[in-house]
């Protein structure tokens, strides 16, 4: 390994040692939020504060659930919405997304430039601005306080459409014309041909429409009137406006701060090595 | 089984002024090998798609075994096709990729086995089913691209440029394959190349194809020696055709080709032929292949009114096997095939002749053959 390191050039050696630093550095929020979970109170509060915890306690995360259990709606509701919301709208995206973007990438039909381009205008628009419409129109369709009210919203996702179109069309025209003699359906081409070839851009939008719903507070804020229907990102986000005064919430802030960042960091880690995985035995360039 | 017929078939893309294939009239017999050979954009590979079912027919009628084909989805035509680029399914191993013809349509497990086993055999790629095609050098994957076009066993084969991702040694080699396979499984045969190398070896019958029109129809032997215009006479043959324009003119009873540097007296053969014309003068382009040119060391520039005319050699190209002379006729380049040991080098100047019973004659504005050195007269 040593002698290995050695043949490296002077420049190399330079860029790898830089390049390990800026890593590193990029990596500080996350082992922060990891030692701030675990830091007893008066570490919180310690001045000039500290990046690594002391003497670490699970009494944060404690008093986090024993907090949420006095509430009308227990801590695990919020879990449980948010588990159901972020896989539905997962499996749903990852469904409608590629469907759209193989018909999108593969086939002429009329209108599909004027579809693409108004797939691309719909990039454009702030979150912000589509809210009011997104309201009526989930009202309008009686779908609030439901998990569709959740769901829908995230359902057409321009920017998952948009790069599995541009993956898919690098999937070669003779495979699905080979696939067709063979005598697949359309369907069977989708499913057995197109569904594996673009495991990678499927694993990349999973990760960015997980992380954009799991952290999303707007359904729950917008289209949930009942507690029940909420989920954690929207607990945690209104514990911690809640608790912007409170010097004694500050420790149960640090626990939901990790509790939320956890199952991205899942997400990220497994879909990530998906990504590389398939990219190297797919054979496709 | 196994016959096809297109009947005034042409494809029209939108938006392009000329047809991508216009006319196309052709019947194919059961068990034929016809292969398709053009320059690239000449409408041979969208004449393919066609038959397989992958681009629609603008107008025309298509059958397959007499059945009227022009609707038909490509996995009801009882057809397998094999890709340039061998499009195998990535995802799944060679052996996934042979059969999943036969499981889509739905054939008994055993059975589906049986044939992949037996087609792995047969093409030698045994040793290689469990693999994934990114594991596959190009030759392998050409094979297993072979296999599944016969784990099917379907009526008509259909091959797109199979070969050209090939290198020069394995291409022969898998040429040779095809040629054997084909005459085994006594299937027909619709092969497209640019290489004319390929069709000549290959083809049992060629169609010469040029901006979408059909240029010639007919065996090797017959393509190479009696072209029916200008362009079949340059595009089959390497090195191409000399190509010498003049006049044909007639005096006291003998026909003469003449230009600015060259009278050479035609047999009375041509005579015949161009008296049957009823046009006795006329501009022409004369054409004859290198290995009917001849050099003669001696004449240089000499005896001008007989078959040898003086030329001036500009380079020679040896392949091993023969010589490449290219000599100069005034303005006129000629390439001529020499004995590799017969050498010739730059400013040489030798004597250049033909033999007249291997020469051609098209006309010169419609670039159609007037006459054959080697017609029977």
């Amino acid at each position: 390994m040593i002698r290995r390191l050695r043949t490296i050039p002077p420049f190399q050696y330079v860029l790898v040692t830089a390049f390990t630093l800026l890593a590193a550095f990029m990596s500080l929020p996350i082992v922060f939020i990891l030692n701030h979970a675990f830091k007893p109170q008066n570490e919180l509060f310690l001045f000039p504060p500290r990046f690594f915890v002391q003497h670490p306690t699970a009494r944060n995360f404690e008093s986090l659930f024993l907090h949420a259990a006095n509430a009308t709606v227990p801590f695990t509701r919020y879990l449980f919405n948010s588990l159901v919301v972020a896989g539905l709208t997962l499996a749903s995206v990852i469904v409608v997304s590629t469907m759209a973007a193989y018909v999108l990438a593969k086939y002429n039909f009329h209108f599909k430039q004027l579809i693409l381009a108004t797939i691309t205008l719909s990039l454009m628009f702030a979150p912000e601005t589509v809210s009011i419409p997104r309201y009526l129109i989930i009202s309008g369709l009686h779908l609030n306080d439901t998990y569709f009210g959740h769901i829908l919203p995230a359902l057409a996702s321009p920017v998952a459409v948009f790069m599995l179109v541009g993956f898919i069309s690098q999937i070669p025209g003779e495979l699905v014309e080979a696939a067709r003699i063979d005598g697949a359906s359309h369907f069977g081409i989708f499913v057995r041909m197109v569904l594996p070839l673009s495991v990678p851009a499927i694993a990349t939008i999973s990760i960015f429409t997980f992380q954009g719903v799991w952290g999303d507070v707007e359904t729950s804020t917008l289209f949930m009137q009942d507690e029940t229907m909420r989920t954690l990102a929207f607990y945690v986000n209104s514990l911690l406006s809640g608790l912007q005064n409170s010097v004694s919430g500050q420790n149960m802030a640090a626990a939901a701060g990790l509790l939320m960042f956890v199952p991205n960091l899942i997400i990220f880690l497994l879909f990530q090595r998906k990504v590389l995985e398939t990219m190297i035995h797919s054979g496709i360039k | 089984m196994g016959s096809i017929a297109f009947n005034h078939v042409f494809k029209q893309y939108k938006g392009e002024a000329r047809p991508a294939v216009n006319d196309f009239h052709l019947s194919i017999e059961e068990g034929e090998f016809l292969v398709l050979v053009g320059p690239s954009g000449c409408g041979k590979s969208t004449t393919l798609r066609m038959l397989a079912g992958l681009e629609e027919i603008s107008s025309g009628e298509l059958y397959i075994d007499g059945k009227f084909m022009n609707y038909v989805s490509p996995k009801d035509r009882d057809i397998a096709m094999v890709f340039q680029n061998y499009a195998l399914y990535p995802n799944l191993s060679v052996f996934e990729n042979i059969a999943l013809g036969l499981k889509l349509r739905k054939t008994a497990k055993y059975e589906i086995e049986l044939r992949v086993n037996k087609v792995a055999k047969i093409l030698e790629i045994a040793h290689l089913l469990e693999r994934k095609p990114s594991q596959l050098s190009g030759g392998q994957k050409q094979r297993v691209a072979l296999g599944r076009a016969i784990a099917r066993e379907p009526q008509v084969f259909l091959m797109d440029e199979p070969l050209s991702n090939l290198d020069a040694k394995l291409r022969a080699q898998t040429r040779a394959e095809i040629i054997k396979l084909q005459s085994d499984l006594q299937r027909t045969m619709v092969y497209v190349t640019h290489d004319q190398v390929e069709a000549m070896t290959m083809g049992t019958r060629i169609v010469v194809m040029k901006d979408g029109v059909i240029q010639q129809v007919a065996p090797p032997r017959q393509l190479y020696d009696q072209p029916a215009n200008l362009f079949v006479a340059g595009f089959i043959g390497s090195p191409q055709m000399n190509f010498i324009p003049g006049n044909v003119t007639r005096e006291e009873g003998v026909y003469y080709f003449v230009n600015k540097r060259m009278k050479l007296a035609l047999p009375p053969r041509f005579g015949a032929m161009f008296d049957r014309m009823e046009r006795a003068v006329r501009n022409v382009v004369m054409g004859v292949r290198p290995e009917h040119v001849l050099l003669r060391r001696d004449a240089g520039g000499a005896s001008e009114d007989g078959a040898f005319f003086g030329g001036v050699v500009q380079m020679t190209e040896a392949t091993g096997a023969d010589s490449y002379v290219y000599v100069n006729v005034g303005e006129t380049r000629i390439i001529a095939r020499t004995d590799p040991e017969d050498l010739y080098r730059k400013d040489d100047q030798p004597g250049v002749g033909f033999q007249l019973g291997k020469i051609h004659f098209f006309d010169e504005t419609t670039g159609l053959s007037l006459a054959h050195g080697g017609d029977d007269a």
